[in-house]
């Protein structure tokens, strides 16, 4: 336990507060995740040595978690792609003047959900580290599955609609290279399309983009927010209160979904958001700028953040791309993550965990001054916030892969998501298709090859059974109901 | 008399719809299938655009229509299902 004080000397002190600080900027801007980010760093870390070069390294990974909201409430661009959900409420919170509220939720959400996933860290990290390894491809894509089909009526509009936005999203997943083989699909000989179409682009474009053009369609609808006291950027003490239960749900499914490889933070937003629609005591007001909607959303991609460690911790398994590059700092710096990581390098690991304790109260503190000057970005008039927005969600495509195409196909979403507003789609359920298609189709070929094309390799075994049972009883759940309900009223008369 | 806006309005989303699934199925044509042993590139897009065709057929329909679908894709679906697949003899 001495060496967990190891994160107090000076120079760990300053390589974690840097770490943090840089997090939160990557947060904050969109285009430049905390993989690119963490990878430019890479060679400065090295000198730093092992613990504080890691601790630095794990400062961006959380501290990025922390930023990723600001821009999702702010101006409905999310910084991060675990920070989509967060725009349904935060901005819609942000346009009735609770911006500040919503950023200092988001913050302290952020704070309980990071220190809870150290403590689990720290006392669950090989047991549950064991279980997450019993999800195989089988498992997996009906995991993603249930998953897709569970939280495709996130927003609670028409059902079809949601469920085609979803597949729609599947669908622009296809573009570029297919996971197993590495045939260039639907590129149309567009050599930028190769590597496929760029996450950050398309959801700065469906939802940066589209409120620009939403705004220069109706002038009167967006007028700016009024600036409020001082008093009244920080949440009230019925927010806080409201805030607890969804704060607390979505920590621990945040927690136990950063356990499974795949996009974990952006699939543990989705379903705190979801999970919060169907159990919240103010389930009606989620989507029309619910505090619970910001709350939820945001612990669950901060636990996820945790809960990521515990794969790569405990058996030196990497599941997300910022893992990974945790992974080769490890192994530059001669650590080698696994089960023996804490008999070979008990300052390292024990260092790293102590440094989450801290980085978490450091970005609080950073972050909770903060929100009054960030709440005021809400009061600028429209005519000069959106060319702003306009020009973050350009930088933010471009500087994704470096390519122009990206802003193309930013432009290309921004016009797509503009029309979707018209006709009643909603942009979240087709950025959870682009997210979880790749995952899906991944597991789903694996799993057919393991099977040698037997399709029953898909239910073989009982959780896969399970999760894909409960898929079918989601899909026709609302018709049996809609029947049964019918024979009733018939029965009735 | 002529439907609601909001229904018009459908209609013409899911026509779009599935012009967008009918044209990603053209497109995903030259890439092949193989078998489910060593599934080819083209597998899962024809999932994919197959899925969004039925359901924009499903947003277009109305009234009678849809439960008229789905119990065809609900014969359909489990002839497939017993009769070819798991082989069992039917009445």
């Amino acid at each position: 336990v001495s060496d967990l004080f190891v994160a107090l000397t000076p120079a760990n002190l300053l390589a974690c507060f840097a770490g943090v600080v840089l997090g939160t900027i990557v947060g904050v801007l969109p285009g430049l995740g905390p993989a690119g980010a963490m990878a430019l760093v890479l060679p400065l870390t090295i000198k730093l040595g092992p613990t504080a070069g890691l601790i630095m390294l794990a400062g961006i990974y959380y501290g990025s978690m922390y930023g990723g909201s600001t821009t999702s409430i702010l101006v409905n661009v999310p910084g991060e792609a675990a920070s989509v959900v967060t725009t349904i409420d935060g901005y819609r919170l942000a346009r009735k003047g609770r911006a500040g509220a919503a950023l200092a939720i988001a913050a302290i959400a952020s704070f309980v959900a990071g220190t809870f996933s150290v403590v689990a860290l720290q006392l669950a990290a090989p047991f549950v580290a064991r279980l997450a390894l019993a999800f195989g491809p089988a498992e997996y894509f009906a995991f993603a599955l249930l998953g897709v089909t569970l939280l495709a009526n996130l927003t609670g509009g028409a059902r079809a609609k949601s469920l085609a936005m979803v597949v729609a999203g599947i669908m622009l997943s296809t573009v570029g290279m297919d996971p197993l083989g590495g045939t260039v699909r639907f590129t149309f000989d567009v050599a930028g399309a190769q590597a496929g179409l760029s996450f950050i682009a398309v959801t700065a474009g469906l939802f940066g983009v589209a409120e620009v053009l939403a705004t220069i369609a109706a002038p009167a609808d967006f007028a700016p927010v009024a600036r409020v006291p001082f008093r009244a950027l920080y949440p009230s003490r019925e927010e806080l209160r409201r805030s607890v239960p969804p704060m607390l749900r979505g920590t621990v499914l945040g927690f136990l979904v950063g356990l499974v490889p795949g996009p974990a933070a952006t699939i543990a937003s989705f379903v705190s958001y979801g999970v919060e629609k169907r159990v919240s005591r103010y389930r009606h007001e989620i989507g029309t700028g619910a505090i619970e909607g910001v709350a939820g959303p945001e612990a669950a991609n901060n636990a996820a953040a945790g809960g990521g460690m515990i794969p790569l911790l405990a058996l030196g398994l990497p599941f997300t791309p910022s893992t990974a590059v945790l992974l080769s700092g490890m192994l530059l710096m001669s650590v080698t993550p696994g089960p023996f990581l804490l008999r070979d390098h008990p300052q390292v690991f024990w260092g790293v965990i102590g440094s989450f304790y801290i980085g978490n109260v450091m970005l609080l503190l950073l972050n909770l001054p903060l929100v009054g000057i960030f709440a005021r970005v809400a009061t600028i008039p429209p005519r000069y916030l959106m060319p702003g927005v306009l020009v973050l969600c350009s930088v933010a495509a471009y500087s994704d892969n470096n390519n122009a195409f990206d802003v193309w196909v930013m432009v290309g979403a921004g016009v797509l998501g503009y029309a979707m507003r018209g006709l009643g789609y909603d942009p979240a359920p087709l950025v959870l298709g682009l997210v979880l298609g790749p995952v899906l189709e991944r597991s789903l070929l694996q799993a057919l090859t393991i099977g040698r094309g037997d399709p029953r390799e898909l239910w073989s075994s009982a959780p896969a059974a399970i999760m894909l049972v409960a898929t079918a009883v989601v899909l026709l759940a609302p018709a049996a109901r809609a029947g049964l309900r019918l024979w009733t009223r018939e029965r009735a008369s | 008399v002529s439907p609601r806006p909001a229904a018009r309005r459908d209609h013409w989303s899911a026509l779009g719809l599935a012009v967008l699934a009918l044209g990603y199925l053209l497109a995903g044509r030259r890439y092949p299938l193989d078998t489910l042993a060593t599934p080819g590139p083209g597998i899962f897009p024809l999932a994919a655009g197959l899925a969004l065709l039925a359901l924009a057929v499903w947003q277009g329909l109305d009234g009678w229509w849809r439960p008229a679908a789905l119990a065809l894709a609900v014969t359909a679906a489990s002839r497939l299902l017993f009769g070819t697949w798991l082989g069992v003899p039917l009445p």
